[in-house]
């Protein structure tokens, strides 16, 4: 079964004043047809800039993909052309920003935006694209979709911005829809219902999901695997149930520790001390090693992602054979 | 009238025009309290250096009522303004209206095609550039640019003038129309081509520059918004994001079209000196020269008011593109 | 302040205007006892074309044209100087207190500053200053009073946004009163947009100086380049120099606080750094 997407040892750089940065070190993850799987850590390591690597979308003049395939159902995309890159963006692949406000157009409104792929990659004209618009609208749980398309972004409130933004990436019904931090923006209690709708339209379409986000709970509940990473590498990948059990990674130990949680005791609570590591100049091999608590001399080698179990691993010596 | 009042756009309209009034009626009172300001008797101010004859000012105290309350002066100035009456001038023999009203179109002549096309080539030429920035092409534009409108107009227009008109010949260096050349038709249109050239081309230098340096640095802007990102994350074609990006691009644009209104009537006043062009500038040349006050006045009323009135249409046209203003 | 020389010496057109007008500057101070001739003085034959003994020429009555650039090289400057130093000032602390203070004071004021900004600048500047007299004191104040609005937007935005910022309550929790919140937390944040505004406000009061003496509302006590140009009006057919000049000289001095303005605004937006 080819994966919806499959990203092979991808190294990405970003070239600033101060130095060229690493941002992207040999990363790999796959997300099979219909799962939905999350890419977790911290701000800075790296995840938002994977999405934008396999959208192709960071600013061509400082960041440059330097190595690695992107398989999106069995197709490099890395050699496409800008062209070529174009067809496959918004058709094959979408992707979900994090504030509505900010990435809908204020000038236009919600019927064109939603209208735009649609008119551009499947041809809709007329009645046809009215009608795809409205079931677009439907499948987001929008409940008056005719007025909502005449209506302009600022008219609407977060959550349903949020549902348009979901709305236009599933105009084509892709393979693989990315989520960069969708609900971050939104209140604590609009959160759940976006979440929700993001659930049911990606079931209802067969879209595999990748979830970018810093905030496991929401891993919890939209999400079947996860891959942990930290400075521009993967730290771990594991099922949902796996990571929360029984993480493995010190990383991750101490990532999932560093939340509160109400059925454990608060003495329970780690801080982990030190902070993220220099990109330009990165420390020798694990790139925890500074902060790791289990820290060796072997540390000082670039760990691969070993298993663990079944469906676990973990870029960490602790678990060599 | 259920259907005009829920026309937001509408109604945005008639808001817009109806502030503008107040607005009016301000500037007016502005210029009463101008005159009564200013040093000396405003009888003898409104008459300026025109060598009145004493029954000349027996009659002018006597309808400018000034024995009368201040309120009462000012009232019956500004219904006389708002009648249409903006004085009478002593020095130049003519009701002040009618003098400027003469002069308008020739103004309105050399200003409006110049103002239309350069400024409609300085927004395109500032567009392009935006989507290379940086590039040789875009910092010398920019540069010609600032060139192009820190350069005063009269002073481009005498250099232009010494170059094309005098040294050259290939332009006539004064005034609107050749008495020889025929009145009417195909011939009389050409003449006032070749007349209008030269200071069109002044003008128009100035806003092209103007309105390129803007658009230019709107669009930057606009093009590193996140719904730019959007829009190429949904695969649209380069042409279609810009598009995209245009049409908030588009909005300073058009309220600095309001803005600079009042710089391009400057211009097109002060160029009209330096060519010898028949219209408000010359007028006004001649007004300072006489201390022709109520002619200078009403042509500060004149421009105050046509600038609160291209405003007030800029504030509307804006309205049209964003529809996030309409509300209030 | 090594990082400031650094980026803005990479604009190669800014540091351009930087000295150019450094010299108009040094041109004002050293420039009256440099001058050959008296501004005033009738020295030789009229409407010469630049010669050894005249640089610039002679204009319509006999004067070195040079010499006469020279004092209005000084005028430029001073006019521009304090007319900009006015509205900056008078727009800092009317902008400043709108802002801070909020409510009436900032409707009153901000009313104000869109009424002054409605009315065309030109024509007002040039009523005022013919029904006032024509004397360089008028001119300034004419000047400063009509371009404070938008420094005065300028500073109301800036210490809108400012006024709110953590550190400027951290700072008021503490304890220190409004003076010095106004001082040294929120001025030297706001400085930069200041101070782009203050070089813009130059070149407009030089341009609108040189306006005036073109269409003859200008003092004509000490000679400025648009009472040169004015006087050029009728004889520039014949003697180019005694447009040229002048004319230069505005342009020069106007183009160079532009570009430099430019300068110093595009290096804060990071959008436009270079790499």
């Amino acid at each position: 079964m080819t994966a919806a997407l499959d990203i092979r040892g991808l190294r990405t750089e970003i070239r600033t004043r101060a130095g060229t940065m690493q941002v992207i070190d040999d990363v790999s993850l796959r997300v099979d047809p219909g799962e939905a799987v999350a890419l977790v850590g911290e701000s800075g390591c790296g995840k938002s800039m994977t999405a934008l690597s396999v959208m192709r979308l960071a600013d061509p003049r400082t960041v440059r993909i330097t190595g690695g395939q992107v398989l999106l159902d069995g197709k490099d995309l890395v050699p496409l052309s800008d062209d070529e890159m174009r067809d496959v963006r918004g058709r094959a692949i979408s992707m979900v920003f994090q504030d509505p406000m900010t990435f809908l157009n204020p000038v236009l409104n919600i019927g064109t935006q939603i209208g735009n792929p649609l008119r551009r990659h499947l041809g809709l004209r007329g009645a046809a694209l009215e009608r795809r618009v409205l079931e677009l609208l439907e499948l987001v749980r929008i409940t008056d979709p005719r007025q909502v398309a005449r209506s302009f972004p600022h008219e609407l409130s977060g959550g349903m911005r949020q549902r348009v933004l979901i709305a236009i990436a599933l105009t084509c019904s892709p393979k693989l829809l990315i989520a960069d931090e969708p609900t971050t923006a939104l209140d604590v209690t609009i959160q759940a219902q976006v979440l929700d709708v993001l659930k049911t339209s990606l079931r209802e379409l067969g879209t595999s999901l990748l979830l970018i986000t810093h905030n496991m709970g929401i891993v919890a509940g939209m999400c079947d695997r996860v891959y942990v990473m930290y400075a521009g590498r993967i730290a771990e990948e594991a099922t949902v149930d796996d990571v929360f059990a029984a993480p493995k990674h010190p990383y991750t130990q101490g990532l999932l520790g560093s939340v509160l949680r109400h059925d454990r005791p608060p003495a329970s609570f780690t801080v982990m001390g030190g902070s993220v590591p220099n990109l330009i100049d990165p420390p020798a091999g694990c790139r925890f090693r500074p902060r790791c608590p289990h820290a060796m001399d072997i540390c000082h080698t670039d760990p691969p992602l070993i298993p663990v179990g079944d469906n676990q691993g973990a870029a960490c010596w602790l678990y060599r054979q | 009238m259920g259907a005009f009042f829920g026309n937001p756009l509408l109604v945005f309209a008639v808001k817009r025009v109806l502030s503008a009034i107040p607005l009016v009626l301000l500037i007016i009172v502005v210029c009463f309290f101008l005159i009564q300001l200013a040093p000396g008797d405003p009888v003898a101010v409104l008459l300026g250096e025109s060598n009145p004859t004493d029954a000349q000012i027996a009659e002018l105290t006597a309808r400018l009522g000034l024995d009368q309350p201040m309120h009462v002066q000012l009232w019956n100035y500004l219904t006389s303004v708002l009648r249409g009456d903006l004085g009478y001038s002593y020095v130049a023999n003519g009701p002040v209206l009618d003098l400027i009203m003469q002069r308008v179109p020739a103004t309105l002549i050399l200003m409006l095609p110049a103002l239309l096309i350069f400024t409609a080539i300085g927004v395109g030429v500032g567009l392009l550039v935006a989507t290379r920035p940086q590039s040789f092409t875009d910092n010398a534009i920019s540069v010609v640019a600032v060139l192009g409108y820190s350069i005063p107009v009269f002073v481009l227009g005498q250099l232009l003038l010494i170059v094309f008109a005098y040294w050259l010949g290939w332009f006539p260096a004064q005034g609107m129309r050749n008495l020889r050349a025929p009145n009417s038709g195909f011939g009389a249109f050409l003449d006032l081509m070749v007349h209008l050239a030269l200071p069109a081309l002044v003008l128009g230098t100035r806003y092209l520059a103007v309105n390129a340096r803007f658009a230019r640095a709107s669009m930057i802007e606009a093009l590193g918004q996140d719904y730019v990102t959007s829009a190429r994350a949904q695969g649209l074609s380069e042409w279609q994001v810009r598009g995209q990006a245009l049409r908030t691009a588009i909005l300073p644009v058009i309220t600095m079209l309001g803005i600079n209104f009042a710089d391009i009537l400057t211009g097109t006043v002060l160029i009209e000196i330096v060519f010898g062009w028949p219209g408000l500038g010359r007028l006004m040349y001649d007004a300072i020269f006489g201390r022709d006050y109520p002619l200078l006045m009403g042509l500060f009323v004149i421009a105050a008011i046509g600038t609160v009135f291209v405003n007030a249409i800029t504030d509307i046209v804006y309205s049209i593109v964003d529809p996030r203003v309409r509300q209030n | 302040m090594q990082e400031f020389i650094y980026q803005f010496k990479k604009n190669r057109v800014a540091v351009a205007g930087a000295v150019v007008i450094a010299f108009m500057v040094l041109l004002a101070i050293i420039g009256p006892a440099i001058a050959p001739y008296s501004p005033y003085a009738f020295v030789g034959p009229a409407m010469q074309p630049p010669s050894p003994q005249f640089w610039m020429g002679t204009d319509d009555l006999g004067r070195d044209v040079l010499s006469r650039f020279i004092y209005g090289t000084r005028i430029s400057m001073i006019v521009g100087f304090l007319a900009a130093a006015t509205s900056v000032i008078l727009g800092i602390t009317l902008g400043a207190v709108s802002g801070y203070f909020g409510g009436l004071v900032d409707q009153v004021l901000m009313r104000t500053a869109e009424l002054f900004q409605v009315l065309p600048q030109f024509f007002l500047a040039l009523v005022l200053v013919a029904l006032f007299g024509s004397s360089y004191v008028i001119i300034i104040l004419v000047i400063g009073l009509l371009s404070w609005p938008s420094v005065a937007r300028l500073a109301r935005s800036e210490f809108l946004t400012l006024r709110e910022r953590d550190y400027v309550l951290s700072v008021k929790a503490l304890g220190l009163g409004v003076g010095r919140v106004i001082f040294f937390e929120i001025l030297p944040n706001a400085a930069p947009a200041l101070i782009v505004a203050a070089t813009l406000q130059f070149s407009l009061a030089i341009l609108l100086e040189a306006s005036l003496s073109f269409i003859g509302l200008g003092d004509a006590s000490y000679p400025s380049w648009g009472q040169m140009l004015n006087g050029a009006q009728q004889v520039f057919r014949r003697a180019w120099w005694v447009a040229f000049f002048p004319g230069l000289g505005v342009f020069l001095t106007v183009a160079a606080f532009n570009v430099v303005g430019d300068g110093l605004n595009d290096m804060q937006n990071p959008r436009l750094r270079k790499l």
